[in-house]
């Protein structure tokens, strides 16, 4: 350690450090939340978490509730939802039929069974008093075993855990900091895949409209062998005949009609209007009728509501097992918005 | 236990408190204890095995001052490359030893033979067969002190890729340990704080801007991104080994044990002599005085005139081949090495023709010339350091083919940067990024190497305001990256 320097005091340096850092940090929140900022920074934000369609969701959502003044029905569930439910043709049909303006937004979240929309339920209810939520669900959703990685690790964030009522440093940052939110979608900026991932992240911003919907851009005509390939998938011939309804699900079903019912909402449970085929899958121990049996028993106590998918739409409005195309969706989007309709008055 | 993990630098700090509280006679012990513990983190396995070699070497030592010291000498030599052999390349004797005891009637899967590398142990080696030739030719005593001895092998701050120490200087160091002082805890922090700026900032970053399949497939991409992607990984793997070295030399100063120095700005070389005075010194150091030297003194005994050829080509190529096996064997290392070699004996050759100038006393302009040139030749080395050597050749392929240099469209894309870079960034992106994305890293990388060109501790001549700034816009940078994902190993752990 031999040296011609000598150090200078070391203490000074450390407090000028702490200073300047200080500076800093305050000098770029202050930037961030100017108003400047609002006219020339890019309007993408983040929280850190790496579901970015989540989070394209919360700050649409947030934009939405600026724009219209609140949220009357909040659509959630997995992409099912993301991809089904066109809240404009709700909105259209309000308005049609009562004159009224109603404010719907879907904030279906890829990857997201019951036990994930229960938490995300808490954090949107807290924030924003809507006065029904309409969870669109299968069958999965009952299914304790059911725990797909994506919702595990959107659970595990920083931020989540923070608005989830968990003290956690870096959720409290995220949260509080207008700065690093605006960072926080260029992080990865250091990664050879940054281009990649952020391109699908500003391709998918664009993409989901202004009240949450995420129009599936295929264009999949599912024949007969496209079908048959469904019929033996692993998908259908494992998967389904091994579904059970799980008690931690249907116990979770009750913990989200309470969660509402405390925050003044009205639940409204909607069966997803699956591709037919699914409903030859399940050959195991749970078939639809007991899906929609334990749905109905559920919540019906506690003043929830249950509605059962509707017959008529066609294989052709399906992509796949599951999801549906343009037409499926605003034909999935008419017929909950003629059941909500008949449920629910908006009180503003 | 990784050294960059703020776990390892919180339990460094109370170890170290705890070390300078204790009386000095049980300091040696419970620098031991502390070692072991930090061993144990990868795995307790590892503690017996150094602890065996550890016991040989001890005893071989002893035997040393006694007679019949060359067949002791090379029993000991063997037995640690026997030892490094066993555990670093299992992997290719492993199927083979199944397949004969197998044939022997005994069951023995290639699972009960996948061996765990000891950590360190490459580095462990080397220096145990240096304390032994050194025994045997009388440069120091044969070490007593069994605690001594054992600390030399498990130091934790030098176990994992050293530096590598020669055991007369380390043992002193351990007996006389630097008293605890003001200049001596600033000094320290200053290396923790530029070792953990270059492997965290600079070299986490670099690696993880090159793309995941560079190093298969280099094929897939244009000569200019092959060209900036080898320069961001000739920095990445430079900034790595330098920040780990940084770091573990500021926490054994903390402990009043100075390590060596390993690497003096290597990049600014201005020929290959100086590159090996400035790269991983330690290492090569000891090859210079345990294969160089001798080999060459071997060899002036046999051909005495000094302008034979055989004294400029053999002992540099044998040297930087042994450097090559040494770092793995495989075939890639070893034209790795041969590369290196070649290039010295390319130099002897010119300074034998146009007469040996030391690179200080060349023209200021020739010098920065010969720096880059250097550094050229050494990053093209770099890729069979990285690959195999089939594709090692593709990316250089790449990289020289003007086929591969689309001049034209970087012009569009360039032009569309300036003109519309707001629009069509998916164009322009993929292109312009890793040029930024390397800029953005290796020139702080290289402002680095400038202020400590002269003085390792040149940051602590400065004000203290503007020491301050700096830490403070360290810090800042440090904060956006930790929220990257880009966390990794260090890459000489891996030998």
């Amino acid at each position: 350690m031999t040296s011609t320097s000598s150090p200078k005091r070391p203490l000074h340096s450390l407090f000028f450090a702490i200073l300047f850092f200080l500076a800093l940090a305050g000098g770029l929140e202050g930037a961030a939340r100017s108003s400047w900022a609002a006219g020339h920074l890019p309007r993408y934000r983040s929280f850190g978490n790496d579901h970015y369609q989540f989070e394209i969701k919360w700050f649409g959502l947030e934009r939405y509730v600026a724009r219209h003044g609140g949220v009357d029905v909040l659509i959630l569930g997995n992409s099912m939802a993301n991809t089904g439910v066109d809240p404009d043709v709700i909105t259209a049909l309000y308005a049609e039929q009562t004159g009224r303006p109603v404010g719907v937004y879907n904030f279906g979240v890829e990857g997201l069974t019951l036990h994930g929309n229960l938490a995300l339920a808490a954090l949107l209810l807290e924030e924003y008093q809507p006065e029904v939520l309409v969870f669109v669900a299968d069958v999965r959703d009952l299914d304790d075993a059911n725990l797909p990685n994506s919702e595990a690790r959107l659970l595990s964030d920083p931020w989540v855990r923070y608005r989830l009522g968990e003290w956690t440093l870096a959720g409290w940052l995220f949260d509080h900091s207008q700065a690093l939110q605006v960072y926080l979608p260029y992080r990865n900026w250091v990664r050879a895949d940054f281009p990649d991932t952020f391109y699908n992240y500003l391709y998918r911003a664009v993409t989901i409209t202004e009240s949450g919907y995420e129009p599936d851009t295929n264009t999949i005509t599912l024949d007969e062998a496209a079908l048959n390939e469904i019929r033996n998938s692993a998908a259908c011939t494992q998967y389904y005949p091994q579904i059970e309804i799980g008690a931690g699900r249907l116990e979770e079903l009750r913990a989200l009609l309470a969660l509402a019912n405390r925050h003044g909402a009205r639940l409204i449970v909607a069966e997803m209007p699956v591709n037919p085929v699914v409903y030859e899958c399940m050959t195991g121990a749970v078939n639809r009728a007991d899906f929609q049996q334990a749905m109905t028993e559920t919540l019906a106590p506690g003043g929830g509501i249950f509605l059962p998918a509707e017959p008529g739409l066609p294989v052709e409005a399906h992509i796949d097992m599951h999801h549906l195309n343009r037409q499926g969706a605003a034909a999935f989007s008419r017929q909950l918005g003629l059941a909500l309709l008949g449920l629910y008055t908006p009180s503003r | 236990m990784s050294i960059t993990s703020p776990l390892f630098f919180a339990c460094a700090a109370l170890f170290i408190l705890a070390h300078w509280k204790l009386p000095p006679r049980l300091r040696l012990p419970w620098l031991l204890l502390g070692s072991m513990a930090f061993l144990a983190t990868w795995s307790w396995q590892f503690i017996l095995v150094l602890l065996v070699v550890t016991a040989v070497n001890y005893g071989l030592g002893l035997r040393l001052a006694g007679p019949r010291k060359r067949l002791i000498l090379w029993a000991g030599i063997l037995f640690n490359l026997g030892v490094l052999l066993f555990f670093k390349y299992h992997r290719f004797y492993a199927p083979a030893l199944s397949a004969f005891l197998s044939r022997l009637g005994i069951a023995a899967g290639t699972g009960a033979l996948g061996l765990l590398m000891p950590v360190g142990l490459s580095f462990l080696t080397i220096q145990f067969i240096s304390y032994l030739v050194d025994v045997s030719q009388g440069r120091i005593p044969p070490e007593k002190d069994a605690l001594v001895f054992a600390l030399y092998g498990y130091y934790f701050p030098k176990l994992l890729s050293g530096p590598i120490e020669r055991a007369g200087e380390f043992f002193g160091r351990l007996r006389a340990p630097a008293a605890p002082s003001g200049e001596r805890l600033t000094r320290s922090l200053s290396l923790i704080l530029v070792g953990l700026a270059r492997k965290v900032l600079l070299a986490d970053s670099l690696n993880a801007l090159l793309p995941a399949d560079l190093f298969e497939n280099p094929g897939l991409y244009p000569g200019p991104l092959l060209a900036v992607w080898l320069l961001a990984y000739a920095f990445a793997l430079y900034n790595d080994f330098a920040g780990y070295t940084g770091i573990v030399r500021g926490v054994s100063a903390l402990l009043g044990i100075d390590l060596n120095l390993n690497f003096r700005v290597p990049y600014f070389a201005r020929n290959f002599t100086e590159f090996w005075t400035r790269w991983h010194i330690s290492l090569s150091n000891w090859l210079r005085d345990y294969i160089f030297f001798p080999c060459s003194r071997f060899l002036l005994k046999r051909f005495p005139r000094r302008s034979h050829p055989i004294h400029i080509l053999l002992p540099p190529l044998l040297t930087m081949l042994v450097s090559g096996l040494w770092h793995g064997l495989s075939w890639n290392m070893l034209l790795w090495g041969g590369v290196h070699g070649l290039y010295l004996i390319l130099e002897r050759v010119i300074s034998l023709v146009k007469g040996r100038r030391a690179p200080g006393e060349l023209p200021g302009g020739l010098q920065v010339l010969s720096a880059l040139g250097v550094f050229a030749c050494v990053a093209l080395a770099w890729l069979p350091f990285r690959m195999d050597a089939t594709t090692a050749l593709q990316y250089l392929q790449g990289l020289l083919s003007p086929a591969n240099w689309p001049l034209a469209e970087y012009k569009i894309y360039l032009a569309r940067f300036v003109a519309a870079y707001r629009y069509s960034p998916e164009t322009w992106m993929p292109w312009i990024l890793p040029l930024l994305q390397t800029a953005a890293f290796v020139l702080p990388g290289l402002f680095l190497d400038r202020l400590q060109y002269r003085d390792e501790f040149a940051f602590l001549k400065w004000k203290p305001w503007l020491q301050g700034l700096t830490l403070a816009l360290l810090a800042l940078a440090l904060l956006l990256l930790a929220l990257t994902d880009t966390g990794a190993p260090f890459i000489y752990q891996g030998f």
